[in-house]
């Protein structure tokens, strides 16, 4: 049965209720309101992000569920990316960070993962002045404060 | 042409701290630490990222890393402070004492006199706040080649602890001390004040401070007392902690304390729900502090997070009661005490480990009458023994202190105590009446009492049976678990098991339980030699009813028969793992000494591990000869005056009287075994008894009983000592062979049946063993093959022609293979009873997956 969605800009979108509910919030409230024809309004997600994000429900609709494991050390986490996924985010940052806004508005924990992966993949690496550059961050700290963090932190480099 | 300008701007996302939380997990330590220097925004919240889980490594941080912990403590989630990489970072590794009496005698002198040597060079053992720079253990073999401990040369150890003189890596710290062992020369570096946890470090950390700290694991020559209370001022004051706590740079508005005093950031969730309560839920303490000895206030032990949910404890410090009195309380305090009684709630203690050497029955059972919720549950038995009378007084001083450990726990009960009921009606509630009533017991007296060590002296006991015996408590509950738990006689006196204690306890207030590890510590006295005065009769005590007084137990372990009536109480239903260590579970005992009946475990249906060692009481010395007839008159090893109860056990053993005993002993043990439906890891310890793995020709007593438990089982292990074997059955129908049986033709019966019956066990390991030297009580440890042993052989049944189970891994020889080596004809036992079972064909098979 296709679920009808509606983006910010009014542009309606019918999909799979299977590919539909990868979004968790869709999901729920599909659930809470029962069957009906009556569009589902994401009024925080734009047509083209909408676009991105039933494209990436669509691959990956037969995946299983993630289960999460709290206990595990996030740090251990694998910064590995399908093939897929990684074309799929060869996007500009702006689309880039539109999806994951719009992954974490409706709940889609891969795809929030993938995108904040990508993200990390930008950040791995770089020095400081680097990761302004690549994401136009201004650097408000003295040159003071600046010293005092690094020498603070200084453990954390891999020796 | 004009150029094109591409519009340059910051993603809002990037300053969503909901967004960057979802970023941090895919960066390492290095990346948060870059990404806490781009701008203030991202430092608020990649600064607490990047302290959230501080793991104190001797190679990572420099000595000056304390200096900024304790500025950042406020952010720190989980602590892990030990040895660790101590151990690797200076070529020392852990030394473990070979448990074989002759080895152990033959190293004990040396390490005894090195460790007079070094007493005054020892940081562990030397009182701060000056210790200084050598290891911190008696023995130190490298992990090249052994070191002696004599061969430990230490030119400048006695400098002083400085940190501003240890303030370079420790690496590049090279202090002129060096472990010269028999082939190599390596280099030692003293330890910096980073190495591992001192009193010293540990105090100007300032843990009173730690506030967000929800896992902490230290190890090291610290103090007790000053962590413990440090601990409980963070978790019972963390909102006035948390008022305190400003990092300089955080004073974003995104990241202000709200109207609580709480300094979260905004779009940030927290974990651990409650942000003004308590966090400390996991920890973890192994306290290497061995010369100097601290008295440690019971309650103490408690007050640390009314939230704990796993606490591990190691150390040797006393344990005594408050040092206050009820006597000294005000009326109006004894009504407050009263009330807070009447409110509390158990601890919510999931996980419990306890090492602690100088731990009471009297103690352990007030624990364990706290912990309704308890799981997983693992004790070091030192093999103490209390008078009655001394239980009972300590029992009852403990009885007001029970009110104070509640207390402080928590004021108000928990709203989701699974236990609401027990909150508000648990027993003991006039307690602090009783003790009125108790009036003129003189407390030092009482406070002298308590001292473990008193214990095992004989004169204590001497002074113990003239003491007036104060009162049972009046507690239904309590009164009742005294009366229930076993008595034996020591010294002249009617004594308790510190293990029957905690097994008693166990099955009465820990309903939950699901995990259980004993294990029974010997506490440097050397087991007792068959040829010693003291050494215990042939026959078994635990043949005797527990009500009855009977001759003590090896150094006071649990008692044999005391396990068995926990595995069949109601209160080990739920056990899904079981590991003793250090005792042997008789087989005798699993028979009802009424019917005569093999008594089921209640865990049977849920057991999925078990570790344990089997073996009878009828045959103490291995060097006396198996019993063979069922005639007790006839039996020569049979010295000591029957019980009434023996004669009705026999009757059960020779009700089948084609089985020898040894047989009859063996088909309990398989039979208790068989009914193990979830077993998936099944260790059967080595045993000074003679218990084996075999199939028996009648098939009915021996391995082939375990046929189905090929459904669940993954692995299956057993050291077998290489007893005397007995002689041919003499008994009417018995088995009659005469022809002996190699160890390849037993070997080769093993295999047919592991291949037959158990297809799918992933990994089958058979240490046969042959023992020198008697061992009573020979412990073992895990991974240590052989460990208690004086030969080991291991021999993995390795299926050589297991090419239809490709996939299994037959071999756990890389677990012992140092030690072990392929079972040989020497090593194999030789029975009589082969030629029978390779005469016959295999045992039919009731049921085959």
């Amino acid at each position: 049965m296709p679920v009808t969605l509606t983006s910010l800009d009014n542009q309606e979108f019918k999909v799979d209720k299977e590919v539909a509910e990868r979004s968790i919030l869709i999901k729920n409230m599909i659930e809470d309101v029962g069957e009906s024809d009556a569009p589902i309004p994401l009024p925080n997600v734009s047509a083209a992000v909408l676009t991105k994000v039933i494209e990436y429900c669509e691959h990956h609709r037969n995946d299983p569920v993630q289960v999460q494991d709290e206990t595990d050390d996030p740090r251990k986490r694998s910064n590995d990316i399908e093939e897929w996924d990684m074309k799929f985010m060869q996007v500009d940052q702006e689309m880039l960070f539109e999806i994951i806004l719009a992954a974490n508005y409706l709940d889609i924990k891969p795809l929030l993962d993938v995108g904040c992966k990508t993200v990390a993949n930008i950040i791995k690496g770089k020095t400081p002045e680097e990761i302004r550059k690549a994401f136009n961050i201004v650097n408000d700290f003295t040159p003071e404060e600046e010293a005092q963090i690094k020498k603070e932190n200084e453990w954390a480099e891999d020796r | 042409m004009a150029p094109t300008t591409v519009t340059v701007f910051t993603h809002q996302a990037l300053f969503l701290f909901d967004i960057l939380n979802q970023i941090q997990p895919f960066l390492s330590l290095q990346d948060l630490s870059r990404s806490t220097q781009v701008c203030r925004q991202w430092h608020q919240f990649f600064h607490q990222v990047l302290w959230r889980s501080v793991a104190i490594s001797e190679s990572r941080h420099r000595p000056d890393f304390l200096d900024s912990l304790v500025k950042n403590l406020g952010w720190v989630h989980s602590l892990k402070w030990d040895y660790t990489e101590w151990w690797e970072m200076h070529h020392v590794s852990r030394y473990s004492l070979p448990s074989s009496p002759t080895t152990r005698a033959a190293i004990q002198p040396t390490v005894m006199s090195t460790n007079r040597a070094q007493t005054t060079k020892q940081i562990d053992v030397l009182p701060v706040p000056a210790p200084v720079l050598t290891p911190p253990q008696s023995t130190y073999p490298t992990s090249s080649s052994r070191v002696s401990p004599a061969s430990f040369s230490s030119s400048s150890s006695c400098s002083s602890f400085n940190p501003t003189v240890s303030s370079a890596s420790p690496t590049e710290a090279v202090a002129g001390t060096s472990l010269v062992g028999a082939r190599t020369r390596l280099q030692y570096h003293p330890p910096t004040q980073i190495s591992f946890p001192t009193r010293q470090t540990l105090q100007q950390l300032g843990l009173n401070h730690a506030h967000a700290l929800q896992d902490l694991v230290l190890e090291g020559p610290f103090e007790l007392i000053p962590l413990l209370r440090a601990l409980a001022c963070a978790n019972h004051y963390p909102r006035y902690q948390q008022q305190q706590h400003h990092h300089p740079l955080c004073s974003h508005p995104s990241f202000s304390p709200d109207s609580n005093g709480n300094t979260m950031l905004r779009g940030c969730s927290d974990a651990s729900g409650d942000h003004n309560g308590p966090r400390l839920r996991r920890l973890r303490l192994k306290n290497t502090n061995c010369q100097r000895r601290e008295t440690v206030p019971f309650q103490d032990l408690f007050r640390v997070s009314p939230v704990l949910e796993e606490f591990a404890l190691k150390t040797h410090a006393q344990i005594i009661v408050s040092e206050s009195s009820e006597d000294d309380l005000s009326l109006q305090q004894q009504q407050q005490q009263l009330r807070r009684e009447e409110e509390r709630s158990p601890l919510r203690l999931k996980k419990l480990e306890l090492d602690v050497r100088a731990l009471t029955g009297p103690q352990l059972w007030v624990i364990l009458r706290q912990c309704p919720d308890l799981e997983m549950f693992s004790l070091t038995d030192y093999g103490g023994i209390h008078p009655v009378q001394s239980f009972k007084k300590e029992l009852s001083s403990l009885g007001s202190l029970e009110s104070e450990v509640g207390a402080v726990s928590k004021v108000q009960p928990h709203r989701d105590s699974k236990y609401p009921t027990l909150t508000r009606t648990r027993p003991m509630t006039n307690i602090v009446a009783w003790i009125r009533s108790m009036g003129g017991q003189d407390p030092s007296r009482t406070l002298s009492s308590l001292s473990t060590a008193s214990y095992r002296n004989a004169s204590y006991f001497k002074q113990a049976s003239q003491v007036p015996v104060p009162k049972v408590p009046q507690v239904p509950d309590a009164h009742k678990f005294l009366a229930s738990l076993p008595k034996l006689t020591h010294l002249g006196m009617d004594s308790i098991c510190f293990g029957d204690v905690c097994l008693s306890a166990l099955e009465k207030y820990c309903p939950r339980l699901t995990s259980l590890d004993i294990g029974r510590q010997i506490s440097g006295i050397p087991p007792r030699s068959p040829t010693s005065p003291s050494f215990e009769s042939p026959v078994s005590p635990s043949l005797f009813s527990t009500s009855l007084s009977s001759p003590a137990p090896p150094s006071g372990q649990i008692q044999s028969s005391t396990l068995q009536t926990f595995l069949c109480s109601p209160g080990a239903r739920h056990l899904k793992h079981l590991r003793v260590r250090g005792l042997r579970l008789h087989a005798e005992d699993m028979l009802s000494p009424r019917t005569g009946i093999l008594q089921p475990w209640a865990c049977s249906p849920h057991l999925e591990t078990l570790s344990i060692a089997f073996g009878t009481g009828l045959l103490s010395s291995p060097n006396s000869s198996p019993l063979t007839s069922p005639n007790l008159s006839a039996d020569p090893s049979m010295t000591a005056p029957l019980s009434p109860a023996i004669p009705l056990l026999y009757s059960h053993l020779f009700s089948q009287p084609s089985l020898t005993l040894q047989e009859s002993l063996e088909q309990i043990v398989y039979s208790q075994l068989a009914q193990l439906r979830q077993i998936q890891i099944l260790e059967i310890r080595p045993s000074a008894s003679f218990f084996r793995l075999r199939i028996s020709p009648s098939g009915r007593s021996g391995l082939e009983l375990l046929a189905d438990l090929n459904k669940t089982l993954e692995e299956f292990s057993m050291a077998m000592s290489a007893q005397p074997q007995p002689p041919p059955s003499t008994v009417p129908g018995g088995p009659t062979a005469t022809t002996a049986v190699t160890a390849a033709e037993e070997r080769k019966a093993l295999h047919e049946w592991f291949e037959l019956y158990w297809p799918d066990v992933k990994k089958i390991q058979v240490v046969s063993s042959r023992e020198r030297g008697f061992q009573p009580t020979a412990p073992s440890h895990p991974g240590a093959v052989g460990l208690g042993i004086t030969t080991a052989a291991a021999s993995t049944v390795s299926a050589a022609s297991s090419a239809s189970s490709g996939s299994r891994s037959r071999n756990s020889a890389d677990a012992s293979s140092s030690n072990s080596r392929d079972l040989s004809d020497e090593n194999c036992n030789t029975t009589n009873y082969w030629s029978g079972f390779l005469s016959q064909p295999p045992p039919p098979r009731a049921s085959r997956v």
